[in-house]
């Protein structure tokens, strides 16, 4: 059960990026977690500015790709979702489709390779 | 100094000082007018500044700075500095003078147009503002801390992070306490960010007197232990199980941002509704284990997927701190080098 984490290939601010991607993966808009009611969080772990959302037991963390975060295998990838949650393969699989999804939504996208 | 801020015991130095202390008076040699008084803060800051050691470096820091104060009446004149005699008394020129006084015209225009004209502070360049801060405009301050909020102007983002500015403004401690507190919150949160470690003293000894004198609500300042703690105890036992967790000899364990300064910076706002707490540990053992366990490091740390990876013991004490406080808590590893590359970013609270 790795952490995986698919980055996005976009030239959106991170407000409107998170927009598309809700009614693309049919994002919930607020966590049924108490303390993780709202999805737009402030972190200095996270790179500052990230949302969280929490859907079918997985946790997904859309995080800037810069800064602190800054991931360097991926440099040209604005933001990544990091998904974490999942039994098994589940992280991998749900990765996978996500970034299917994305594609045809017409943002490029790919998953980290360990 | 400890790592981190050692608010309490700044505290107790603060309550030491005397409060008798002698002011500075900025007097002019031309017309023996009284212009200024510089804060007993400087004399405060020498004071603590003996405590840690660094007699000379702090003392001609605090000179330098009161100095760079009294500069910033006659900005565009640093090649001909004040002069302080025994007794206090600081002796300017007739120029200089002047100088005070298009400096006070500067920071009625930056009062009276910062609202109106938002390339105000592109224009006139940092003057406007700083002579502002520096002759301790409450109107000005005010705006000032609206400003670090809630950024309204284009040159604003230079200012914010100058820290000349900012130990200017640390230098109005008189002033900055007649403002309300949450507009002092802002302008600490904004001396915080840009100031950075090598103003801990400065900042811790401000945050004290603040406190000492009653400007600002202990609890506000989350003195003593951080936001989403109900005691200094509390959290020491909860940095006790990560560093056991960690499972590494000589761990640092504190939290970073919001939760160690008690002010919270969302989509430009300032404000005191914390989000996630922020835990650091510090440790090359532990690094060097997430490392050889197949993390790749970025910059002297390992990103948060490692610690979900490869530290299951940790991820257990995230969860079971955040249903202890009801935030969300993550931890974030680091390097001893890693973390020194990145600490002057953000506020610490641990050791």
């Amino acid at each position: 059960m790795s952490v995986e984490s698919v980055f996005f290939e976009t030239d959106m601010a991170m407000e409107d990026f998170m927009a598309w991607l809700r009614p693309v993966l049919n994002f919930p808009t607020v966590n049924r977690t108490p303390q993780r009611v709202d999805q737009e969080r402030d972190s200095v772990n996270h790179g500052g500015l990230y949302y969280l959302v929490e859907v079918l037991g997985f946790d997904l963390k859309l995080i800037r790709n810069a800064g602190e975060t800054f991931v360097p295998e991926y440099p040209s990838h604005a933001f990544y979702l990091m998904i974490s949650g999942g039994e098994g393969d589940g992280n991998l699989h749900l990765a996978n489709h996500i970034r299917d999804v994305v594609a045809r939504a017409g943002v490029r996208s790919v998953v980290e390779v360990d | 100094m400890a790592y981190g801020w050692d608010v309490e015991a700044m505290l107790r130095l603060a309550r030491k000082l005397d409060r008798a202390a002698r002011e500075i008076q900025v007097v002019c040699e031309a017309t023996g007018t009284v212009l200024a008084r510089v804060s007993r803060y400087s004399e405060s800051c020498a004071r603590l500044g003996r405590t840690i050691d660094e007699i000379d470096r702090r003392e001609s820091d605090v000179q330098r700075r009161s100095l760079a104060l009294l500069q910033a009446g006659h900005a565009l004149r640093p090649e001909e500095p004040a002069r302080i005699a025994p007794g206090g008394i600081v002796s300017v020129t007739a120029d200089q003078w002047w100088d005070w006084r298009r400096a006070e015209y500067m920071a009625r225009e930056y009062v009276l147009y910062r609202n109106t004209n938002p390339d105000f502070l592109a224009r006139y360049g940092r003057d406007g503002a700083v002579a502002a801060a520096a002759l301790a405009e409450l109107d000005a301050l005010d705006l000032l801390a609206d400003d670090v909020a809630a950024p309204a102007s284009p040159g604003w983002e230079w200012l914010r992070d100058d820290p000349q500015f900012w130990n200017l403004v640390a230098m109005l401690a008189d002033d900055l306490g007649r403002l309300e507190q949450d507009k002092w919150m802002a302008l600490l949160g904004g001396m915080t960010a840009s100031m950075g470690d090598t103003s801990d003293l400065a900042i811790s000894g401000l945050m004290a007197r603040s406190v000492a004198d009653g400007w600002i609500d202990e609890s506000k300042l989350r003195i003593g232990y951080p936001h989403g703690f109900d005691s200094h105890d509390a959290f020491d036992e909860a940095a006790a199980v990560f560093r056991t967790a960690a499972a590494a000899d000589g761990v640092r364990v504190g939290v970073r941002g919001s939760a160690a300064s008690g002010i919270s910076y969302h989509r430009g706002i300032v404000g005191s509704d914390i989000g996630d707490i922020d835990f650091f540990i510090v440790s090359d053992e532990a690094f060097a284990r997430g490392v050889a366990a197949g993390a790749r490091p970025s910059k002297g740390a390992l990103r948060l997927k490692a610690t979900l990876d490869y530290f299951p013991d940790l991820v257990a004490v995230e969860r079971k701190l955040r249903a202890q406080t009801g935030y969300d808590v993550t931890v974030r590893i680091f390097s001893v080098d890693g973390f020194d590359n990145v600490r002057s970013s953000f506020e610490v609270f641990g050791r």
